[in-house]
């Protein structure tokens, strides 16, 4: 591992695909999470418009 | 007072209390885990060499451990279909067999560890190893909590089946969400350690 300055020599080239690989994944599981909730919040959403509407 | 909506189901979130609760813990358990699947990325992709991991590890064994939980899910599913029907000697055999499924499944697990060490293969190894026992290590004490969790639910816990029958037959379904969510992480962890 280098220091920010030398970071994109070619030496650095699998560290580097590493970091973005890293990232990538834990990108991913953050999404699939936030996108949990953001259905969650969806579905309150629609229950609340479906109550209204009944009442 | 009574804690509300332990077993009828919320209008506004069409859950019961304590099922979102569980999962919103899963959520958490997911970032958990996330971030170690990420490390491992970023390890195994940044490494200049990276060992032959099915010649490591061993892949039948691992197979048995899947087959094994797999099983498990299917037995503690069956289990909460008794508990909610109130058929309490299929409940207690199926919780038992579940229970027994998850003992096996840590002494495969401790087994394979025993093999590994004794050939010298510890965790301070390679960054690979050290991966390899973190995480299966991590979800081993996942599997013994939840056995914790079902031993509770068929011993003590059990008083609960008379009294509040659908708030106990409640809490066996969230034991057994816990218990799905485990098998799908052992999973991923079979696909990423044994098979890629």
């Amino acid at each position: 591992m280098s220091c920010p300055v030398c970071f994109s020599t070619a030496a650095d080239h699998t560290v580097r695909e590493g970091l973005n690989a890293g990232i990538f994944v834990l990108l991913g599981v953050t999404f699939l999470v936030l996108g949990g909730f953001a259905r969650f919040f969806f579905a309150l959403a629609r229950r609340a418009r479906e109550s209204v509407l009944e009442k | 007072m009574d804690i509300p909506y332990t077993t009828d189901v919320r209008p506004d979130t069409g859950l019961t209390n304590p099922k979102l609760g569980m999962w919103l813990f899963l959520a958490s358990e997911v970032m958990l885990f996330g971030s170690f699947f990420s490390s491992y990325a970023l390890l195994r992709v940044g490494a200049a060499s990276w060992p032959d991991q099915s010649a490591v590890l061993s892949v039948p064994l691992a197979a048995l451990n899947t087959a094994v939980l797999l099983a498990s899910s299917v037995t503690i599913a069956l289990a909460w279909r008794a508990a909610r029907q109130g058929d309490r000697a299929a409940y207690r055999g199926l919780m038992a067999a579940t229970i027994a499924l998850g003992i096996v499944f840590l002494g495969v697990k401790g087994s394979e560890y025993a093999d590994k060490l004794s050939q010298g293969l510890a965790p301070s190894t390679d960054v690979f190893l050290g991966l390899y026992y973190t995480m299966t290590g991590l979800h081993a004490l996942h599997i013994a909590a939840g056995l914790a969790v079902n031993a509770y639910l068929i011993g003590p816990g059990a008083r609960m089946w008379q009294a509040q029958h659908a708030r106990f037959a409640n809490r066996v379904e969230l034991a057994a969400l816990y218990w799905h969510f485990v098998d799908v992480i052992w999973i991923c962890i079979f696909a990423v350690f044994y098979l890629l």
